[in-house]
C-alpha cells in the first residue's frame, strides 16, 4: 500500500508550506496576542481534523468529540502538574498519582493514548447503532463524560478550576503536532480503512459484501479521532494552564461542529479551512463583544452575541452550502489539476 | 415504601413520557432528530417569566406560554428543517442544533445569564398523603395530566383524519402524498403537537424548578432523547414506554446508590441504556413495519 | 381527447439515468400498456408522472394542465391516482383505514366516502370480509386489491397501475385482471398500465408502448401486437 499517493503528496506539501508560512508571518508580527491566536488556531486544527476523520468518513455526527478533548486535557494535566502544586490543587488525589510529574509533552502523548483507550471502551457498544440513535447516544456520552468529570473531584477538582498545569505549549510544538495530525488524516482517508468506511457511508450492505466490517471500521475511526481530540485537549490545557469542566461542553461542541460543517466534513482541507475561518471569526466577534462592553456609549452586555451570530451563519451556510466550502476536493487535487493543465 | 416508589416512578415517568412523545412524533414522520426540542421548555419558561408582571391569572399565562412553545416548534420546522430537508440528513441535525444554540444564547443576550424566578401556584408544592405515600400535589397532577394527554392523543391519532394521515405519513410519506394527503399540513401538525406536549411538560417541569435559565432545555432534551432511544425511535408506544423505563432506572439509582456515588447517577443510567441498546439496537418496541408481502 | 401527455421525459437518479427520453399519450377512456423488461424505466416513468421522482427534463400534461412541477398531493386532487409497484399499503393500519385514507380528499363529504367505499367493497368483496383486519397480514393478492381499491377511493379520472401482477401466483393474476376488466366496464376510467407480464397486459389494453433502457422503442395497437411472438427482440433488443 502506498502511503503517500500523488494527490496526498500535494496535500501534505501544501499544508506544510502553509503552516511554515504562518510561522514566519508570526515571527515578523511578533506580538503576544498574535502568537496566542495562531497557537490556538493550530490546536483547533488538530481538534477539527480529528473530528473529520470520524465524521467525514463514517457520515455519522458525533457530539462526543469535546468530551474526548476534556479527557485529554485533564489526564495530561494530571500527569504533568508539578508535585509541589499537586497537593494544593487536588487535595484528595490518590497517592499513586500524587508523586508523579512527567514532562509535559510526554503527558500530552500519554493523555492522548489514554483518551483513545477510554473512547475505545465507551464507544464500542455504540458502533452498531443507526444514524439517529448513534448521534443521540454520542450526545449523551458528552453529557456523561461531563458529569463524571464534575463529580470526580479527587482527580479533577470537580466543577472548580483545575490549575497548575505548566505552560508548555509553544507555537512550534502546536505546529508540529498539527502537521502530524493533518498528515495522518490524509493518509487515513486514502487508506483501505478510510475507503471502506466511506463505502459503508454510502451503502452499507454493498460495502459489507466486499468485506467491510462496519462496526470495527467505525470503531477504529472514532479511536483515532478521540486520540487527536485528546492530544488537542492536552495541548490546550498546557497552553491555557487552568480550566474547568465548563470549557468542554455545549458551546465548544457547537464551535467545533461549525468549523467542520462550514469547512466541509468530507475533506481534510475542509476541516482545516473551517477551523481557520470560524476561529478567526470567533476571535473577532469576541473582540467586538469586549469593545462594546468597555465603550462608554453602550451599557448593555453583549454576552451570547458571538454564539447568536455564529448560529445564524451556520444555518445560512447549511441552507446554501450544505456540504461545506470544500465539499469534495482536497487542495492537493486542485493543485495537481492545475499543474497537469500547465503541462499541456 | 414500595408504594412510594411506584408513585414516584409514575409521576416522573409520566413527565418523561410526555417529553419523549413530543420528540418521537416529529422523528416518526420526518425521520429527523429535533435538537431544538428542549428549547421549547426554555421558550415556555421565559414566556412565563416575561408574563409574570401581567395581571392575568397563572392559568392564562401558562396557556399563552404553551402557545409560544407551539409557535416556536413550528418555527423550528420553517427555519431549521424545511430549507435543508432535501439536502442532507446530517445538515438537518446541525441546523436544529444551531437553532437550539441560537435560542439559548438569545435568552442569554436579551434577558440574562442568571436564573430568573418563575412563581408557580403554591398549591402545587403542597404535600398530599394517602396510604403510606407522601408526595407533592404536582406529582399527582403530572400523572393525571399525562394520562389525559395520552388518551386524547390516542383518540386523535385513531379517529381523526389528520391523525390517520400522520400515521400513514410516518409509515410511508411518499405513498401518503400520492393519496392526496398534504405533506405540509401533516408536518406542521406534528410540530404543533410536539410543541404542545413540550409546553405541557414544561409546565410540569417548571412547577418543580420554579425558575428559568438559559440552559434549562438541556435536561428535557436529554430525557426525550434517551427515552426514545430506549423505547424505540419509530414507535409512539415505545417513546412512552421508554419514558417510564428511564424514570424507573433513574429512581432506582436514586434509591439504591450510596450518597457519594449519587452524583454519578447519570453515568449509571447511561450504562444501563447502552446495555439495552446492545441487545436491541432499535429500541424495545419496533416501529411500523415496512415489510412487503408477496 | 388526450387526457395524459408525456413529452420528452428524462429522469436521473444522481449520475444514473432512469429514463432517457419518453414520449407517450393516453386518450380518455383508453387503457394503455407500458411494457418492458426489468430496469427499463417503467416505474421511474410512473413515479415521475405522479410527482415523486424529479424530472430532469420534459413535461407532463394531465387534463390540459401542466402538472410537471406539481406536488404529488396536488396531482392526486386533479384526478390522477397511482397504485405503485410494491402496492405500498400501510401495513399497520386496518383495511378500512387504508381505504379511508384513499378517500382523503373527499373526507368532508362523509356520505360520498361511504358510498365510494361500498362500491370498492362490491368490486372486491374479499376486502369487505377483512375490513377490520390489519393490512400487513393480508395475502399478496388481497393487498393488491386493497391498493387498487384505495386508489379508487379518490374517484380518479385516471389510474396509473404499476405492475399489478408483481409477485402474484398465476391464478391470482387472472383474478386481478378480471377485476380490472370489471372496473373498466363499470366506469370510464382511463388506465396507464405498467407490466412485465406482456400477454395479460395486452389482453386488456387498447394500445401499447415498449420501453427499453429508458426509451420508447415501439408502440402500436394491442390488437395488432397480440399475435406477435417476437417479444424477446422488443424487450431485449438484438
Amino acid at each position: 500500500m502506498k502511503f503517500i499517493n500523488n494527490n496526498n503528496f500535494y496535500n501534505i506539501l501544501f499544508f506544510l508550506g502553509l503552516f511554515v508560512a504562518i510561522y514566519i508571518i508570526n515571527y515578523f508580527v511578533g506580538t503576544v496576542v498574535f502568537e496566542r491566536i495562531v497557537t490556538m488556531l493550530f490546536i483547533y486544527i488538530i481538534l477539527t481534523v480529528g473530528l473529520q476523520i470520524f465524521m467525514g468518513n463514517s457520515g455519522i455526527l458525533s457530539f462526543a468529540h469535546i468530551g474526548f478533548m476534556c479527557i485529554g486535557a485533564y489526564s495530561s494535566g494530571l500527569l504533568s502538574i508539578p508535585v509541589k502544586m499537586k497537593g494544593f490543587v487536588l487535595r484528595d488525589l490518590y497517592p499513586v498519582l500524587q508523586n508523579v510529574s512527567l514532562d509535559p509533552i510526554i503527558s500530552i502523548l500519554i493523555g492522548g493514548i489514554f483518551t483513545a483507550f477510554v473512547a475505545a471502551i465507551l464507544t464500542l457498544p455504540l458502533m452498531r447503532l443507526k444514524d439517529a440513535a448513534a448521534v443521540i447516544t454520542s450526545f449523551a456520552l458528552l453529557m456523561v463524560i461531563h458529569s463524571i468529570v464534575v463529580g470526580w473531584s479527587a482527580v479533577t477538582n470537580g466543577p472548580r478550576t483545575f490549575f497548575g498545569i505548566p505552560k508548555a505549549t509553544t507555537l512550534e510544538i502546536a505546529i508540529i503536532f498539527a502537521f502530524f495530525a493533518v498528515t495522518f488524516a490524509f493518509i487515513y482517508k486514502d487508506s483501505r480503512f478510510g475507503l471502506l468506511l466511506r463505502a459503508t457511508r454510502d451503502n452499507d450492505i454493498a460495502a459489507e459484501s466486499i468485506g467491510a466490517n462496519i462496526i470495527y471500521l467505525r470503531w477504529f475511526a472514532i479511536i483515532a479521532s478521540a486520540f487527536l481530540a485528546g492530544i488537542a485537549g492536552g495541548l490546550w490545557g498546557h497552553f491555557i494552564t487552568s480550566f474547568s469542566p465548563k470549557s468542554f461542553y455545549l458551546k465548544e461542541t457547537f464551535l467545533v461542529i461549525s468549523m467542520l460543517v462550514i469547512g466541509g466534513s468530507f475533506t481534510v482541507t475542509g476541516a482545516i479551512a473551517g477551523a481557520l475561518l470560524v476561529y478567526i471569526s470567533f476571535e473577532i466577534l469576541r473582540w467586538i463583544e469586549k469593545v462594546i462592553k468597555f465603550s462608554d456609549y453602550i451599557t448593555i452586555e453583549f454576552i451570547g452575541l458571538t454564539e447568536v451570530i455564529l448560529a445564524i451563519t451556520m444555518i445560512i451556510f447549511l441552507i446554501t452550502k450544505p456540504k461545506g466550502l470544500f465539499a469534495f476536493h482536497e487542495i492537493g487535487d486542485t493543485i495537481r489539476k492545475i499543474l497537469v493543465k500547465k503541462k499541456d | 415504601m414500595l408504594l412510594q416508589f411506584i408513585v414516584d416512578v409514575l409521576s416522573l415517568g409520566s413527565l418523561y413520557a410526555l417529553f419523549a412523545l413530543g420528540l418521537v412524533l416529529v422523528y416518526g414522520i420526518l425521520k429527523l432528530v429535533n435538537f431544538a426540542y428542549g428549547e421549547l421548555v426554555l421558550v415556555f419558561g421565559y414566556s412565563m417569566f416575561l408574563l409574570n408582571a401581567s395581571p392575568f391569572p397563572w392559568f392564562f399565562m401558562a396557556l399563552v406560554a404553551i402557545l409560544m412553545s407551539i409557535f416556536f416548534s413550528i418555527a423550528t420546522d420553517y427555519i431549521a428543517f424545511r430549507p435543508v430537508r432535501e439536502k442532507s440528513v446530517t445538515a438537518v441535525l446541525i441546523t436544529s442544533f444551531a437553532f437550539a444554540t441560537l435560542l439559548q444564547n438569545a435568552a442569554l443576550l436579551l434577558i440574562s445569564a442568571r436564573p430568573k424566578n418563575v412563581p408557580m401556584p403554591s398549591f402545587l408544592s403542597d404535600s398530599v398523603q394517602f396510604l403510606s405515600v407522601i408526595t407533592p400535589v404536582r406529582n399527582l397532577i403530572s400523572i393525571a395530566v399525562t394520562f389525559i394527554c395520552l388518551i386524547i392523543f390516542y383518540q386523535f391519532m385513531k379517529r381523526t383524519h389528520i391523525g390517520l394521515a400522520m400515521r400513514a405519513a410516518a409509515t410511508n410519506f411518499n405513498m401518503a402524498r400520492m393519496l392526496g394527503i398534504p405533506a405540509n399540513l401533516v408536518i406542521t401538525t406534528a410540530f404543533a403537537i410536539s410543541g404542545l406536549l413540550a409546553g405541557i411538560g414544561g409546565t410540569l417541569w417548571m412547577s418543580k424548578l420554579g425558575m428559568v435559565f438559559p440552559g434549562i432545555g438541556l435536561e428535557p432534551l436529554l430525557i426525550a432523547f434517551i427515552a426514545t432511544v430506549i423505547g424505540g425511535m419509530r414507535s409512539v408506544q415505545g417513546a412512552v414506554l421508554g419514558g417510564f423505563i428511564l424514570a424507573f432506572v433513574d429512581m432506582s439509582f436514586n434509591y439504591l446508590l450510596p450518597q457519594d456515588i449519587l452524583k454519578f447517577r447519570d453515568a449509571f443510567t447511561f450504562t444501563f441504556v447502552i446495555l439495552i441498546l446492545l441487545i436491541r439496537p432499535e429500541g424495545l418496541i419496533k416501529g411500523p413495519a415496512t415489510g412487503i408481502r408477496t | 381527447m388526450k387526457i395524459l401527455e408525456v413529452n420528452n421525459l428524462k429522469v436521473n437518479y444522481g449520475p444514473v439515468i432512469g429514463v432517457k427520453k419518453v414520449d407517450l399519450y393516453v386518450d380518455q377512456g383508453e387503457t394503455v400498456a407500458l411494457l418492458g423488461a426489468n430496469g427499463a424505466g417503467k416505474t421511474s416513468t410512473i413515479l415521475s408522472i405522479a410527482g415523486i421522482s424529479n424530472k430532469a427534463e420534459g413535461e407532463v400534461i394531465f387534463s390540459e394542465s401542466n402538472i410537471s412541477k406539481l406536488v404529488p398531493e396536488k396531482i392526486l386532487s386533479l384526478g390522477l391516482a397511482t397504485v405503485p409497484e410494491n402496492r405500498d399499503i400501510f401495513p399497520d393500519l386496518i383495511v378500512e383505514e387504508n381505504l379511508i385514507l384513499g378517500g382523503y380528499i373527499h373526507r368532508k363529504d362523509k356520505n360520498f366516502v361511504k358510498r365510494t367505499m361500498d362500491d370498492v367493497y362490491d368490486l372486491f368483496p374479499v376486502l369487505s370480509d377483512r375490513k377490520n383486519q390489519i393490512a400487513g397480514t393480508l395475502s399478496g393478492g388481497e393487498q393488491q386489491m386493497l391498493a387498487i381499491g384505495r386508489a379508487l377511493m379518490s374517484k380518479p379520472k385516471m389510474l396509473l397501475l404499476d405492475e399489478p401482477s408483481l409477485g402474484l401466483a398465476p391464478t391470482l393474476v387472472v383474478k386481478i385482471y378480471e377485476h380490472i376488466e370489471q372496473l373498466k366496464k363499470d366506469t370510464d376510467l382511463t388506465i396507464l398500465l405498467v407490466e412485465q407480464h406482456a400477454m395479460k397486459a395486452l389482453s386488456i389494453a387498447d394500445r401499447v408502448y415498449f420501453l427499453r433502457l429508458g426509451e420508447i422503442v415501439s408502440s402500436g395497437k394491442a390488437s395488432d401486437l397480440k399475435d406477435t411472438t417476437d417479444f424477446k427482440k422488443i424487450y431485449f433488443g438484438e
